[in-house]
């Protein structure tokens, strides 16, 4: 958990990354790094475009144009193949926990595991769901539907099934939006406890700011699309430029 | 398209949906023939598709054979034809009503079934959870659905049929005096095979249509709550539209095969 | 961005031409059925195209050989009409076929008809003009029907009402037309009568003849009673001679008698009812209500077909007797000679 070790290359290596949708530019020239073992939080006003950042470190959308290389890999070049490889590597925990609505937690947590290369199968795959749902805490809740689940448990849901392909980086999506307060407490919890228990760097982005105060070695702010500041929270916090100040308020 | 003018932008946007429709509709085709194969779940979505439409498309296709043939019979029965209820009923059915009416109830409960479940799936980025996770959502979302259309609409069609014809036949029955074998003989006797592939092929058109239309519309939906509702409006709306299209090209290629 | 938009409105623009254009195209390969095969036109002049349009139906000898390709006006009363006809029967109809136009059932469409000449004539080429034969149309066809209906149930009260009067036994054919059974014996009678009457006379002519012969000295008779050689043999036979005319012609002259009786009995019975018929009242008024009388005349019949035969028995018997068998004899020697 201790902060990044500059010797080894970064995991996630961001430059001058632009992005537009039609006419609406949404990234303008994004610098970022995230190295191993730490917990990157970006902040940002919603619109701003944090989630198209995250969305474009696993191709889910295409960058106009920059440089964009996950463990070493250029993400705009990587055919088919070598990207679901890729994703293998690289959690990501969607906003509204993008739970599969129509199969039990079970079947969410295999999805994941059926198109994987070296999938196993029966009491092996089986085991692996429970020890990942075990994780999070609710292996009771391994036949319901996702319907059933509070907010908080599909949170937990998601975060196993994020956990089951035991990926390197993980990237976190608003991981408390839509959550009361205690419950948000619950999964930070939960995020520095996988953290530690898996080493999985992540790159957290939110706008809760107690959210990144708690989880945060380094944060970097998105404003009109570029890494407007970056610095830890205490730092960033002493900042006295308005629009980083917008963000403690 | 953006800042276009106003009076081209209807156009431009029907335009520009008909070629990602084009698109789409090319990417399926790739997709469906490439593996891997889904067939879990195509037998699934068979089931959801076929199975739980199967009561409504009943009912309707025995509303239809009642109403059809209590509708016609007076009409018949003034040219003293009433004899030649049975054979007009038969053809009508098999070779119009039953494909037609069948494909429209189907766009409405499949395609809009189809374009809310993955207008939700986009919204609540269950799609891209799917494709993060290694698993080709449009194989596994998209193909599946429109194959089990493609598959269970002609299935539909053929029962709603069956069940119109036995409707009609009731109707026969008891204001007439026809027997059950003479009326399906009757039936039977003036359908033929130019009659029942041409709708049978034309319903595997309209399954595709619907499934297509349906994927389409959810598969891209706009972002929100009402991005849901409106794929949903739209699938069932664009496909109806689509479906009388088809209908009218199956229709004049089957008259030239006829023809032959 | 904005470049992948305007590639997929182009890529919509032409995949919406394309289903454009491939539905126009197959609409027009139905109409013109015969696109790739061989086809030839024939025109004709019409003072009136009852209702015919472009695309209606040729037909030749009942089957459709092909579709109107144009109807023009070309005067205030004539029309003409070009018709696209299907290459394989171009051999088939000639110079002096005649069009015309028809319909495809009551409430069915208008149609082009040709009808065969009578066949002597070269086959039509593309561009020859068939005569036309101009038709009734529909309204003056239902017109006519009117008519014709109108007069057929006028004709058909009428028969219902001879056929109540057959009913009721009124006039005189009801009676024959109503009793079977009468008509049969009225048929059988005649008959018989008729070949009594032809016995009849042969045996009248026979017995003039007898008596004839034996007046003259001739026959058996004559040549017994001049011959007087043989009185005994006279002697001798006279027994059999008594025998002969008490046995047997006594109840043959008897029988004539009677015969004779009941013939003229029944012919005064015939004339009167020939008279009857004579006098229009017919024979079934006379013969057939009267049932007793028709017996009585059945009975007559078979009375004198009974007496002829047994007349005809002895006349057999008489020619096989000695005494006679010479008059016999003669008798055809006379008739060969008298052929000869």
């Amino acid at each position: 958990m201790e902060s990044k070790s500059p010797t080894s290359p970064p995991l996630i290596h961001i430059r001058g990354l632009r992005k537009a949708f039609g006419e609406h530019e949404v990234l303008l020239g994004f610098d970022l790094d995230l190295y191993d073992g730490e917990n990157l939080v970006m902040v940002g006003k919603s619109g701003s475009g944090k989630s198209v950042l995250l969305k474009c470190i696993v191709r889910l959308e295409e960058i106009d144009s920059g440089t964009l290389e996950v463990l070493g890999k250029s993400i705009p070049d990587l055919d088919q193949v070598a990207l679901d490889r890729l994703r293998t590597d690289v959690g990501f925990l969607f906003q509204g926990s993008a739970l599969y609505d129509s199969m039990t937690v079970r079947e969410n947590l295999q999805f994941p595991l059926r198109r994987h290369p070296d999938r196993m199968r029966g009491e092996a795959e089986e085991k692996l769901i429970v020890s990942a749902l075990d994780s999070v805490g609710l292996a009771h809740a391994i036949d319901l539907m996702p319907s059933e689940l509070s907010g908080g448990m599909k949170r937990r849901v998601a975060l196993a099934r994020t956990l089951i392909l035991r990926p390197r980086i993980i990237l976190y999506d608003e991981p408390t939006s839509g959550l009361d307060p205690i419950t948000a407490k619950e999964i930070i919890e939960l995020i520095l406890q996988v953290q530690r228990e898996f080493h999985t760097s992540s790159f957290i982005i939110t706008h809760d700011m107690d959210c990144a105060r708690v989880i945060a070695n380094r944060m970097i702010m998105l404003v009109e699309g570029t890494n407007y500041a970056e610095g830890t929270y205490a730092e960033l916090a002493a900042s006295n430029d308005p629009k980083v100040r917008a963000f403690f308020k | 398209m953006s800042g276009e003018k106003e009076p081209y932008r209807g156009l431009l946007t029907f335009f520009d949906e008909t070629g990602k429709v084009s698109l789409f509709t090319a990417r399926f085709f790739r997709e469906a023939f490439r593996p891997p194969f889904e067939f879990r779940e195509l037998l699934r979505q068979s089931y959801i598709i076929g199975y739980q439409s199967l009561f409504l498309v009943a009912t309707t296709g025995f509303i239809m054979g009642l109403v059809f043939d209590l509708q016609t019979r007076p009409t018949m029965i003034e040219f003293g034809a009433e004899s030649y209820m049975p054979s007009m009923i038969g053809i009508s059915f098999v070779r119009e009503i039953g494909p037609v009416v069948t494909a429209l109830i189907c766009a409405g409960k499949i395609g809009s079934s189809i374009g809310a479940e993955l207008g939700s799936m986009r919204v609540t980025e269950q799609i891209d959870a799917m494709e993060v996770s290694g698993t080709n959502p449009f194989k596994f979302l998209v193909v599946t659905r429109v194959l089990a259309a493609m598959l269970m609409v002609p299935v539909l069609v053929l029962i709603a049929d069956a069940i119109g014809l036995f409707a009609a036949f009731l109707v026969e029955n008891l204001k007439g005096d026809v027997t059950f074998r003479l009326f399906f003989n009757q039936v039977f006797n003036n359908l033929e095979f130019g009659d029942l592939i041409p709708s049978t092929v034309k319903s595997f058109f309209f399954g595709l249509a619907i499934g297509l239309i349906g994927c389409y519309k959810g598969y891209y939906a706009a972002r929100g709550t009402a991005g849901v509702g409106s794929a949903a409006n739209q699938a069932v709306v664009v496909a109806s539209l689509l479906l009388f299209v088809i209908d009218l090209i199956a229709v004049l290629i089957a008259d030239i095969f006829y023809e032959l | 961005m904005a470049k992948e938009v305007r590639n997929t409105v182009r890529l919509g623009i032409f995949v919406t031409v394309g289903i454009v254009l491939f539905t126009v195209g197959i609409y027009y390969i139905g109409n013109r059925k015969n696109l790739f095969g061989e086809r030839y036109r024939l025109e004709t002049y019409v003072p009136n195209a009852h209702g015919l349009k472009v695309g209606n139906n040729v037909r030749y000898a009942g089957i459709v050989v092909g579709s109107i390709e144009t109807i023009q006006l070309l005067n205030d009363t004539t029309l003409r009409v070009v018709m696209v006809l299907d290459g394989q029967v171009k051999g088939h109809i000639r110079k002096d076929a005649i069009a015309s136009i028809g319909m495809d059932g009551l409430v069915g469409n208008v149609i082009l008809n040709i009808s065969p000449g009578n066949g002597n004539e070269l086959p039509a080429e593309d561009g020859d003009v068939l005569t036309s034969f101009s038709r009734i149309d529909p309204t003056e066809m239902l017109n006519t029907l009117g008519n014709t209906n109108d007069n057929l149930s006028l004709l058909s009260n009428k028969l219902l009402e001879i056929a109540k009067k057959l009913n009721d036994g009124q006039g005189t054919i009801p009676l024959l037309l109503r009793d079977s059974t009468m008509a049969i014996a009225f048929g059988s009678s005649l008959d018989n009568l008729q070949a009594a009457s032809g016995d009849l006379r042969l045996l009248i002519a026979d017995l003039r003849d007898i008596v004839a012969g034996v007046s003259e000295g001739e026959g058996t008779l004559g040549y017994l009673l001049t011959d007087q050689a043989l009185p005994q043999k006279l002697e001798a036979f006279t027994d059999h001679l008594d025998s002969l005319l008490v046995d047997e012609f006594g109840p043959v002259i008897a029988e004539l008698q009677r015969t004779g009786e009941e013939v003229a009995r029944s012919g005064e019975e015939l004339r009167s009812a020939m008279e009857d018929l004579n006098r229009g009242e017919g024979v079934a008024e006379v013969l057939l209500r009267d049932s007793t009388a028709a017996a009585d005349l059945k009975a007559i019949l078979e009375n004198l077909e009974e007496g002829t035969a047994s007349f005809n028995e002895n006349m057999e018997a008489m020619k096989h007797n000695f005494l006679f068998r010479r008059y016999f004899k003669k008798q055809a020697k006379e008739e060969e000679k008298a052929e000869n």
